[in-house]
């Protein structure tokens, strides 16, 4: 029994090899492709001369602080989408229906448009590990900044009257102006990605 | 994928290739997270309470599992803030080490389900109001429209209770209308039209922060709610009295969800069929003089009070704004031991609650409770307001600080709160002479004892310390007032009335000075005006009886002293006064019951005592009025009206009782058998108003007749039988 083991084991692992090598060819086009609650296929960093960052921010239909954020997030889409920042909100949860990610959109009134995640492909490419958490690609397709939109929330149960520091702001300031991020990566607080698979 | 990526994938894939699948004894779903989950998230974490998710199946909590582990391992779920070991307290919610500890080893081991048929059921929660159906259900209309975005928004709404007679609220329960999004509730009462008017004059639906301004804690309850918190359930004795035209001042703590919320609370009342009988008092510990310097991370203040009487502690309420981080409260008993009422090591302003012990906690006279709150004004604190952070001094802002720890005791008596509340105000001098609010406290208190000296002292050093208090200056003028001294009570009244127009007790007060004054015009306005701005004000209403009374009108005056008694049932002036009514409206039978009445409520009323007396006097009912009588001369032996008449009683008296004796000797003489003397004798009686003595003898008359079957002597008797009680005729109500 045990030899038959091994040899499973070793053949897995050629496998393995084997698709990582082709899976490493298509992410260097960053061309992940997600759909949309209305069925449309869309990849939110193909290269488009009109965009100079793409803001992507994961949230969930019921994480009570990402929903807190979303007059914020649409103060900010405000802000910025006119100075060529597209933004999206993706839905990593595999249970979310088409359905309910439409009543969410409405009930917040976000005008952001929003793309489904059940497999985390984009959760990976980007990093991500909470909701709502930001990330940030400049015009290339890189990954610039990942983290918080803010840091009003310093724990569970424990957030600030205020925040200080409104990363996520200042992250798509530094790259419409072509400078280096400072706080590239910060910790966001939220309901954790992990225990959506 | 990077190299390093997949290389230990396929380690991983290697492992897993060896594995059986999870440890054989790794918690599952079924058999050992779904009871903790059950009893302990699932009461909020269910639809229509407070969670933001539920928390009721498999799926529910395997995608929230690490965030449970992480949660429940900071403390912050379920959320308690009292530390264990330091007071029982009932409904404690929290979760043992090791239950916490199966919670992570289940994640760990991949969130396994175990046997799906092995999941218990759900428990059987109560819908609807908790209490029970409500005697009384007041909603808030309109709703409140919470904004969407922004920090916590206090708010206090004024909602007026509907009923129109005294009722003895012996429980309330609130249901928010949104207990996801109002994070704390703290409810009063309003027997002015204080509330009301703020209210009116803000913008927006009732009036902003913390401040509550003149509503009370009725009778000294404390009434809140938190998310998950039971209402507080009836008590045998215990209730707080609720007058008509009382508002709910309800402060509503909410924290925006992202997107705007209707906010329609709903209050349910629950009346008990008795007047309480048993009574609490608020102990408030407090931070006296707060002022934190910037940056001070440890920040301590104390207080401690003695207590001179047996008490039963039944819960406290900590209180303090985002710096406070740490409370401890305990009590030291008379035999030197201490006992932990409370302690709280990481104080969250947003899940404040009162708690009440498990078993009410023993205070034997002679105990003193303590408070040590501290606070963190450095950076550190992450729920500063302040940054950087800002020195920081005691107010009701949310950016100010207070701090206070109140304890709900039950005195043995009502006597014993009253001397309770004395005690406390005392000590409140002790620590703080030149506070204008506990010189004004205790003048009220003095004032209300009838200890005038000492209520005129604290009311002028109230007012020294603060001019404008119109409570003070209305309080003081009235005890001028009762002694004669008109022209300074006026002024004072007058200071009082320009600095607060809607101040109903100086109105009255006024009136009562007009009507000293024999000004019966401006008297009536001042007390009309008491009952516009206070419709419940049952001593405007007396007060107004009594001016209407004087003048002639007596059915509108009957009105008014009705209605105040419908809320002042137990004022034994105000029956008094009735009773005069009713002498004036001829109705005797009643001005009879409500003397008696006055006196029952207050013993040693000359007024009362000599009312009666003459009232009895004229209904001939002798001996009781000669009683009367006599105790108002033991009271005021100068009261020479009360002096003849009781000569004339005793006089008649003394005739009665020799005609009487006369007639029952003559009854004696003829063996009783004689129906002509029974009723010479009866009739003897019923001149003297021995009216039921009458009956019994012609009774006696009656049966001989019957026996003797003399038809028309038996009819006589029964005719004068009738005219013995048709001068009682207006004993019907």
């Amino acid at each position: 029994m045990k030899s038959h083991r091994v040899i499973h084991g070793i053949l897995f692992v050629t496998v393995v090899f084997a698709a990582a090598g082709i899976a490493a060819e298509a992410d260097r086009d960053s061309l992940i492709r997600l759909e949309g609650p209305d069925g449309k296929r869309i990849a939110p960093l193909a290269a488009n001369p009109d965009v100079r960052a793409t803001v992507v921010v994961f949230v969930r239909v019921d994480c009570p602080i990402s929903n807190r954020y979303a007059p914020e997030l649409m103060r900010i889409h405000d802000a910025f989408v006119e100075r060529g920042v597209a933004f999206w909100l993706i839905y990593p949860d595999p249970a979310a229906t088409d359905d309910a990610i439409r009543s969410h959109l409405e009930e917040y009134g976000y005008p952001i448009r929003a793309l489904k995640d059940p497999e985390h492909a984009f959760v990976e490419r980007a990093g991500a590990e909470i909701t709502p958490e930001a990330a940030v690609f400049d015009a290339r397709g890189r990954l610039v900044y990942r983290g918080r939109i803010d840091d009003r929330y310093v724990a569970f149960g424990k957030s600030r009257p205020q925040p200080t520091r409104r990363d996520l702001v200042l992250a798509l300031e530094a790259v419409l102006e072509g400078r280096a991020i400072e706080n590239d990566r910060t910790k966001a607080v939220g309901c954790f990605l992990g225990d959506l698979r | 994928m990077k190299l390093a990526t997949v290389l230990s994938l396929a380690i991983t894939a290697v492992a897993a290739a060896e594995d059986d699948g999870p440890a054989a004894d790794a918690p599952t779903f079924a058999k050992d997270v779904a009871p903790i989950v059950f009893e302990n998230c699932a009461p909020c974490h269910r639809p229509g309470e407070s969670g933001p998710f539920d928390l009721l199946t498999y799926q529910d909590v395997r995608r929230r599992a690490r965030q449970m582990v992480e949660v429940t391992q900071s403390g912050f779920m379920p959320p308690w803030l009292p530390e264990a070991g330091y007071g029982e307290f009932r409904g404690a919610r929290r979760l043992t080490e090791e239950q916490k500890a199966t919670l992570a080893a289940w994640v760990d081991a991949g969130t396994p389900l175990g046997d799906a048929e092995a999941i218990p059921a759900l428990p059987q929660w109560t819908e609807g109001w908790q209490l029970g159906e409500p005697d009384l259900v007041v909603r808030m209309k309109p709703a409140y429209m919470l904004t969407d975005s922004g920090g916590e928004v206090f708010r206090n709404f004024v909602i007026p209770i509907p009923v129109s007679s005294l009722k003895y609220v012996e429980a309330i329960e609130l249901r928010p209308g949104s207990p996801q999004v109002v994070h704390h509730a703290v409810m009063r009462t309003d027997e002015t039209r204080s509330s009301r008017m703020q209210a009116a004059l803000d913008p927006e639906m009732g009036f902003g922060n913390m401040n509550m301004g003149d509503a009370r804690q009725p009778d000294d309850y404390l009434l809140g709610w938190t998310p998950g918190h039971q209402p507080v359930p009836p008590r045998e004795g215990f209730a707080w009295t609720l007058r008509p035209d009382t508002d709910f001042v309800l402060q509503l703590h909410m924290l925006p969800s992202g997107k705007p919320e209707p906010i329609e609370p709903s209050i349910g009342f629950h009346f008990a069929d008795e007047p309480p009988s048993r009574h609490v008092a608020s102990i408030m510990l407090r931070a006296r003089g707060i002022d934190i310097p910037a940056g001070e991370s440890h920040h301590a203040m104390t207080d401690m009070y003695r207590i001179p009487m047996d008490v039963e502690l039944i819960s406290v309420y900590p209180h303090a704004h985002y710096l406070g981080k740490q409370f401890e409260c305990w009590a030291e008993l008379p035999d030197g031991s201490r006992e932990w009422l409370l302690k709280i090591d990481d104080w969250d302003f947003n899940w404040q609650d009162e708690y009440r012990y498990a078993e009410p906690v023993t205070l034997p006279a002679g105990s003193t409770v303590h408070m040590n709150l501290v606070y963190d004004n450095s950076a550190d604190n992450p729920r500063n307001p302040a940054i950087p952070p800002r020195r920081v001094v005691e107010g009701s802002r949310s950016v100010d600080e207070m701090g206070n720890v109140t304890l709900q005791v039950v005195p043995k008596s009502l006597a014993e709160r009253d001397a309770l509340r004395q005690a406390l105000a005392r000590q409140d001098l002790e620590k703080d002479p030149d506070n204008w609010l506990v010189h004004d406290n205790l003048a009220t208190l003095a004032h209300n004892a009838g200890r005038d000296d000492e209520a005129i002292r604290h009311y002028n050093e109230t007012l020294r310390l603060n001019p404008n208090r119109t409570r003070a200056l209305s309080g003081l003028g009235s005890i001028l007032q009762a002694r004669g001294e008109l022209q300074q009570a006026e002024e004072l009244f007058r200071r009082a009335l320009t600095l607060n127009p809607g101040f109903a007790t100086a109105h009255l007060n006024m009136g009562k000075l007009m009507v000293q004054r024999g000004q019966a015009g401006p008297a009536r306005q001042h007390y009309e005006r008491a009952i516009e701005l206070q419709p419940s004000f049952a001593e405007a209403h007396g007060a107004l009886g009594d001016l209407l009374q004087q003048q002639g009108d007596f059915g509108e005056a009957a009105e008014h002293y009705e209605y105040a008694l419908s809320i002042d049932p137990d004022s034994a002036e105000l029956h008094n006064n009735l009773g005069n009514l009713r002498y004036y409206q001829e109705r005797h039978a009643e001005a009879v019951k409500c003397y008696r009445r006055s006196l029952e409520l207050l013993p040693g009323q000359v007024e009362a005592h000599n009312n009666l007396a003459n009232m009895l006097f004229l209904r001939g009912q002798l001996d009781e009025s000669i009683e009367h009588f006599r105790a108002a001369l033991e009271i005021d032996s100068g009261l020479e009206d009360a002096r003849f008449n009781l000569q004339q009683a005793l006089q008649l008296q003394v005739k009665r009782d020799a005609a009487v004796a006369r007639a029952q000797e003559r009854v004696r003489a003829t063996g009783g058998r004689d129906a002509q003397t029974l009723m010479i004798l009866a009739d003897t009686h019923a001149t003297y108003g021995q009216v039921d003595q009458a009956l019994e003898t012609a009774g006696r008359a009656l049966e001989l007749a019957s026996q003797a079957s003399d038809r028309g002597l038996a009819e006589r008797i029964r005719r004068q039988m009738q005219r013995y009680r048709d001068n009682l005729r207006d004993e019907q109500p």
